[in-house]
């Protein structure tokens, strides 16, 4: 709800017109003497909208509590945002300001139901005293504010206030709508003080001047202050749930989601009314009246091509992913959202309902997520036993699993099949059934665990962690300097791969021809040994290509470090690398590992050469565009297959500035569980901290070699089809030849029966690999859902990260086969499909009008609908985005962990000019609590530096009046000169070692990729359009929708048959 | 005439390996499926087998045209239509990497040709069957097709 409310000074309030005067005076006099006169006060910016045509209808949503106040207040926003706006500081600053300012606080109470004696009793006494002081105007309204008299005066005073009321006016800085709201609660306590407290709230100014009232203004500070904190931490023109707000409702209800809850957790429930935890219950007569929705209304005044909305009040994720987990309090053993997260947590109990959820049932598990310290998955060896599995469905022993008779039977929590207890693992039960050594078992207490494999479970013995590279070597690719950093940060890793002493490592080189490299521990130089022969090739020294790294390791380093110079003066242009990877390949096939390709030109001689079809621009818009965008060789997924069956994991680096087809390149990758990196336009000079850093990563992060993961799923429930970068081995199987944490996969759901007789579905992810250390291990995550009967349950539950993250896949695959705008439409229709559902759910029992609703859980999500629209991936035109860089977003959003994935759609912007003229002393630790800017160029104030960051690289945007002092310190002598030769370095002054300070933090924050930083100067084209303003995504922008038009779009599809 | 029974039999005859490669590829898949067999020794069987029952059938269909059998030769120009823009497209052999996203449709183009192939088949037998009688029996004595209630395709 609090959506609706404007940020107070960004949004302009109006002078009333004539028309809207009007229009309040009939309608007040209709509905006036009902109600108190706040009430009435209150009616007045209702009925002006043009959604709310009756008074008695307006009314009617009003009655009951809080949120239905909230409600009415949002109808009121179009008529609004359809005059005239004067500052809202003129609002407040003159004395005739106050009585508009007054209003809207007690409209609240009115409307919360309470008996309109109370009302008037209670806003009476508080209200006169305060108006006397005040000259004309406002004693005029004061009058009006009386009860007995209000119906005639009112009109005089009230057309303003409508516009007060909507506008949340600059006193109060955060939500000050929120503020009055909170204080008139008090005033409908009979018992607690009258209205004042709500008004002085609102109203700093004001209350000095009546020391009487102190006391109750102090109250009601009292009563918002605490809330305001809890739900208002970013406060960006909006409210934005807490984790505390919203968890508070599920606790309440998890007896049962049909029971009906108490009005607290009513009131819970609907938390995006803003409900106050801490203040005086609701009476009986809100109750049932709660809604269980966020909404803003949009509909404009007829003949107005005003939406009526302010983008301001728009949600927006600016905090980052906020992981909500509803369920770790009703399952504290499952395991962490890290891991395992599904769409919606609420699991639809027959089919019929699961067809009317539009948001894809399904999962996006991370079965090696990096868990923060003192979360690490313990580690349990049933080595005596073995691993205690179900006999029928192979589920691993789990906390959910139950114990019976006496502790000899064990049963499976997926397949309720009773179980014996192996003699070794007996133990007693306690008076409560539980086990008494269940202090002692990881397994029985925690969602997370690792089983150390006995040798059942090996086909061969566990394979030592083995690299091998494969390194273009013809002239661009030296000229870039490519070469020279790939051979430094290899030789810089050397001492971090993982697995030592076992680690195995070899070097294939090419251009034209194949170099292979024989580094046998005997020799002190590698031995280079050159094949000309692509046609057939073959390896020449089965035995000493690959080397166990820790006997050969002054060999290796001997060949690193001559790496470069041996082919400084290479002239060659061809790329020979289809041959190179067969004989890669060759090489691999015996043990398995990482292959990592560093290509910097198209292959173009031997099997698996490919043309430059990415630069016909007659393909682009017509049908047969999506070709482009998968292999055009089937020599490469052919390769990929083997690759897999070989438990051969491929990383593709390509760098090239030209053409270089991706898209194929990419495949190698996608179908074994590699990831594709891509640096166009590579230059030492530039990009060789991204390249170390990125490539170092991918050296030493902790891998799992040659596994296999599969979900399990409860009776009823099963996975269908699965989305990423992996091979099936069979129908539910994933082949992984290597798993890292900056992998996630997502899979789809669906349920086998129509109808779900169980309480409760539980998942259970089985990922069985080969650690560094050459142990075999399955890492079991095992999570449980409940399985609701209501839709509205369903939306409750939802996880915005996993739909977009799964919304992403099934794009990304739909892309390859069909147009982007299929895709896109895609995205779109599944939105407005939900969405409208979800209107249609509460269209019965609610007066919906115009508004947009949306369940809190999914706010998010058109925003995040919007961004995919426009990420590189997706978005429209070819010339906006180079097909090669459109197939690296796309292979590499098919990899991305969901949080990573939220950061790269939405990036954070935040403005960091004033943190950098802070003293030091004040500022350091604040970073964590900055708040990021909405995506618009509206937020860029030319007087300030901002920085820009997706998590794959670093904007900084200069203003065009940003103070030279700031630049000087920064940049140096370099500050005149053109950005684009200029890189951020840390320079000799407080400001710059604070700025670099900030990034790395900001790097450490997630550090899977390494952000470089471009420096931008505003108004410098095209850098500053291709870096910043193309990925303000809530722009409208070459012919793509900005947020608002995106929003107004869906709703209008929404209230389509609806 | 002599000849016409045994053009009828090599029809039979192809008919049958038709049939019978139609029901490995099926049989390869449902294994697949069941995790008897793992995709890439599926979609190799699968792939080894399938241009091997386009040329079949594109043989089939010809000695039909050359023999003058116009109505099975129309009713074949069918599925050769369907094989031939598979082969153009180069989506006649399996993908073993998305094998298991088109596992289901694969199966159920390959259970329609089945049924065409059945249908075929009872088709020739009766052919057969009837050619058999026409030789051996006098002319005079030959069956009048035009009474029998089948369609005239002979």
């Amino acid at each position: 709800m609090g959506t609706e409310y404007p940020n107070g000074p960004a949004i302009p309030s109006r002078p009333v017109s004539a028309f809207s005067v009007a229009q309040s005076l009939t309608l007040f006099q209709s509905s006036g003497p009902v109600v108190g006169s706040e009430a009435s006060a209150f009616r007045h910016a209702s009925p002006s909208s043009s959604q709310i045509t009756s008074p008695s209808s307006a009314s009617g949503a009003m009655v009951g509590t809080e949120a239905s106040a909230f409600r009415t207040m949002s109808s009121g926003m179009p008529n609004d945002a359809a005059r005239p706006p004067p500052t809202s500081a003129s609002l407040y600053g003159p004395p005739a300001a106050g009585p508009y300012q007054r209003f809207p606080a007690p409209q609240f109470s009115s409307t919360a139901g309470v008996p309109p004696p109370h009302t008037s009793l209670a806003g009476q006494p508080v209200l006169r005293p305060s108006v006397r002081p005040v000259s004309g105007p406002f004693s005029t309204s004061h009058v009006s504010l009386n009860p007995h008299i209000q119906p005639p005066h009112v009109p005089m005073g009230f057309p303003p206030q409508n516009a007060s009321m909507v506008q949340p006016g600059a006193v109060v800085p955060r939500s000050p709508v929120d503020t009055q709201f909170s204080a008139a609660r008090a005033t409908m306590h009979p018992s607690s003080p009258p209205a004042g407290p709500a008004y002085p709230a609102a109203r700093p100014g004001f209350q000095s001047a009546f020391p009487g009232y102190m006391s109750h203004q102090n109250t009601a500070g009292a009563q918002a202050q605490p809330r305001q904190s809890l739900a208002f931490p970013s406060q960006q023109g909006g409210y934005v749930p807490t984790m505390a707000a919203t968890s508070s409702p599920y606790l309440a209800q998890q007896g049962g989601y049909a029971a009906p809850p108490s009005v607290a957790s009513q009131l819970g429930s609907s938390r995006e009314q803003m409900q106050h935890p801490g203040s005086t219950p609701p009476t009986a007569v809100m109750q049932g009246l709660v809604e269980d929705f966020s909404s803003f209304s949009i509909g404009s005044v007829p003949g107005s091509f005003d939406p009526g909305l302010d983008s301001k009040v728009l949600p927006r994720p600016l905090e980052g992913d906020l992981e909500r987990n509803p369920l770790s309090e009703m399952y504290p053993m499952n395991c962490s959202s890290r891991y395992l997260r599904l769409t919606t947590s609420g699991i639809p109990n027959s089919q019929s309902l699961a067809s009317r959820w539009h948001l894809t049932l399904g999962a996006v598990v991370s079965p090696l997520a990096e868990a923060p310290n003192g979360e690490e998955v313990p580690v349990v060896n049933f080595a005596p036993t073995g691993i205690i599995r179900c006999k029928r469905c192979r589920t691993y022993v789990n906390p959910y699993v139950t114990f019976s008779d006496s502790g000899r039977k064990w049963r499976c929590n997926l397949c309720a099949l009773l179980n014996d207890v192996p003699g070794e693992y007996f133990a007693h039960l306690d008076a409560s059934g539980r086990r008494i050594d269940l202090d002692q078992r990881p397994e029985l207490t925690q969602g997370s665990v690792e089983f150390i494999a006995p040798t059942d479970y090996m086909v061969r013995p566990p394979m030592p962690p083995l690299y091998f590279f494969l390194i273009d070597v013809s002239v661009s690719a030296v000229k870039s300097g490519m070469l020279e950093v790939v051979s430094q940060t290899i030789k810089s890793c050397l001492d971090n791969l993982p697995g030592f002493p076992r680690t195995q490592i070899g070097f294939i080189t090419y251009d034209s021809t194949l170099h292979f490299y024989n580094m046998k521990s005997s020799f002190t130089q590698p031995q280079m040994i050159v094949m000309s022969d692509l046609d057939d090739v073959f390896i020449p020294l089965p035995d000493d290509l690959l080397v166990n790294l820790s006997e050969s390791r002054t060999v290796v380093d001997a060949f690193l470090d001559s790496l470069p110079s041996m082919f400084q003066e290479n002239v060659n242009v061809e790329s020979a690398f289809g041959p190179a990877l067969k004989a890669a390949f060759m090489v691999m096939s015996q043990l398995g590992g990482k292959l990592l390709i560093f290509q910097h030109t198209l292959p173009s001689l031997g099997v698996g050469r490919l043309t430059l079809r990415g630069d016909d621009l007659r393909v682009y818009g017509t049908d047969k565009e999506h070709t482009l965008r998968t292999p055009e060789d089937p020599f490469y997924k052919q390769m990929a297959a083997d690759f897999t069956k070989y438990q051969v994991a491929v990383n593709v680096y390509g760098f090239s500035d030209k053409y270089t087809d991706i898209a194929t390149l990419g495949t190698l990758a996608k179908y074994t569980g590699g990831q594709v990196y891509y640096y166009p336009s590579f230059q030492a000079a530039v990009h060789k901290e991204k390249l170390h850093h990125e490539l170092a990563r991918d050296l030493t992060r902790e891998t799992a070699w040659e596994s296999v993961m599969r979900i399990r799923c409860g009776k009823g429930v099963r996975s269908t089809t699965y989305h990423g970068n992996f091979m099936l081995r069979s129908t539910d199987l994933m082949a992984l030849p290597a798993v890292d944490c900056d992998k996630a996969y997502a899979m789809q759901l669906s349920l086998e029966e129509t109808l779900l007789t169980s309480q409760t579905v539980y998942f259970q992810v089985a990922l069985l690999y080969t650690s560094s250390s050459g142990e075999r291990r399955i890492r079991v995550h095992t999570a449980a859902a409940p399985v609701v009967a209501d839709l509205g349950e369903m939306y409750r539950l939802a996880d915005t990260g996993a739909i977009v993250s799964l919304f992403t896949r099934l794009a990304s695959e739909k892309a390859l086969t069909s147009k982007l705008e299929e895709a896109r439409t895609f995205i779109q229709l599944r939105i407005v499909k939900a969405l409208r559902e979800y209107r249609n759910l509460h269209a019965v029992q609610h007066f919906l009008g115009g508004r947009m609703i949306y369940p809190e859980s999914l706010k998010c999500l058109p925003l995040y609908g919007l961004a995919l629209c426009k990420s590189i991936a997706f978005r429209d035109g070819y010339a906006d985005a180079q097909l090669d860089e459109r197939c690296t977003a796309g292979y590499t959003m098919m990899a991305l962990p969901v949080k990573t994935l939220l950061k790269l759609l939405y990036p954070q912007l935040i403005r960091v000019d004033e943190y950098l003229l802070k003293k030091p002393s004040l500022g350091e630790d604040s970073i964590d609590i900055w708040n990021g800017l909405p995506l618009a160029a509206g937020s860029l104030d030319p007087q300030g530096l901002y920085l820009y960051d997706d998590g794959f690289r670093f904007v900084l945007w200069f203003g065009r009046m940003l103070s030279p002092d700031i630049l000087n310190n920064l940049l140096g002598e370099n500050f005149a000169v053109d950005f684009s030769k200029v890189s951020l370095r840390e320079l000799d002054n407080e400001m710059s070692r604070k700025l670099m300070g900030l990034l790395k933090k900001y790097r450490e924050s997630d550090s899977s990729y390494y952000q470089l930083s471009y420096l931008v100067r505003q108004g410098e084209q095209p850098r500053e359009g291709y870096f910043l303003l193309a990925n303000l995504i809530e722009d409208a922008a070459a012919g793509a929708n900005g947020y608002l038009d995106w929003i107004m779009q869906l709703h209008r599809q929404v209230q389509q048959n609806a | 005439m002599a000849w016409e029974p045994i053009l009828w039999l090599i029809f039979l005859v192809i008919n049958i390996s038709l049939i019978s490669l139609i029901i490995y590829q099926i049989v390869c898949l449902t294994d697949l499926e069941a995790d008897y067999m793992n995709p890439y020794e599926s979609s190799s069987r699968i792939n080894s087998v399938v241009l091997k029952e386009y040329i079949l059938h594109g043989v089939f269909c010809i000695l039909f045209l050359i023999t003058g059998h116009w109505f099975i030769f129309l009713l074949m120009l069918l599925p050769a239509y369907y094989n031939a823009r598979k082969f153009l497209n180069r989506q006649h052999l399996i993908d073993v990497t998305e094998v298991f996203r088109f596992i289901e449709s694969e199966k159920k183009n390959r259970i329609f040709k089945l049924g065409f192939y059945l249908v075929l088949f009872v088709l020739v037998l009766v052919s057969l069957v009837l050619s058999f009688i026409n030789a051996l029996v006098d002319e005079d004595d030959a069956i009048d097709f035009g009474s029998l209630p089948l369609p005239s395709f002979f």
